[in-house]
């Protein structure tokens, strides 16, 4: 799954492991969100985008499953 | 974090209990070993290395518990390390495919040592059924669970 995650760490100038930190996951789960390697559970999901003030929606990217349905 | 404060204490107690316990059985055996069956000289050795790897094993993740206990920054990486979401997933999915390797490769070497020992046959076989026992009474438990 796309997200807007690196761009978002960059604009709050954080590094993948103060932001595991932050949302309590490894810097490794970070860089697999990043890359699309892994897909967030709604919980971590929801703590990324309200650590950057978003929604859930304005951070990842869902676009590949609607065109699945 | 409290919560997982005392976790950390229980553990220590848990591993501290079962490393003297474990150093308390290994000198009983080496007391009356010479009661004991003798036994080929690399049983011995796996003995000895299991025993020592385990001694080893328990200091190092003590001293890696009390460490965290101490520092609240140490204990939140611990903490992070121990739960994060990805970790799980790779563990569930190596053990999925970990425990269907097991049981097909126990049910193909009982079933080709059958033509050749009885003994093997008879321990593969017990080894599969306590495999199954096992795998079986665990999905009962996280399908009443989840």
């Amino acid at each position: 799954m796309k997200t807007r995650i690196a761009e978002l760490r960059k604009q709050h100038k954080l590094s993948q492991e103060e932001l595991g930190l932050a949302v309590g996951v490894t810097r490794q789960t970070i860089t697999s969100l990043e890359v699309g390697k892994y897909t967030a559970s709604l919980v971590l999901a929801y703590k990324i985008a309200k650590y950057f003030e978003l929604t859930i929606e304005e951070v990842f990217d869902f676009s590949d499953m609607e065109e699945l349905e | 974090m409290n919560a997982y404060k005392e976790k950390l204490r229980t553990r220590i107690n848990l591993i501290s209990f079962a490393a003297a316990a474990a150093a308390l059985v290994y000198v009983v055996l080496t007391i009356y070993r010479e009661q004991l069956p003798v036994l080929p000289s690399f049983i011995k050795g796996f003995h000895i290395g299991a025993f020592i790897g385990f001694e080893l094993f328990a200091v190092w993740y003590l001293v890696r518990c009390m460490k965290a206990r101490k520092n609240e920054a140490e204990m939140k990486k611990m903490f992070i390390e121990e739960n994060d979401e990805r970790t799980g997933l790779i563990i569930r999915n190596a053990s999925t495919l970990g425990i269907s390797v097991v049981l097909i490769g126990l049910a193909v070497a009982a079933i080709i040592s059958g033509f050749f020992s009885a003994t093997v046959f008879f321990s593969l076989m017990g080894s599969l059924l306590f495999v199954l026992i096992v795998f079986y009474a665990l999905w009962v438990y996280y399908a009443s669970k989840l």
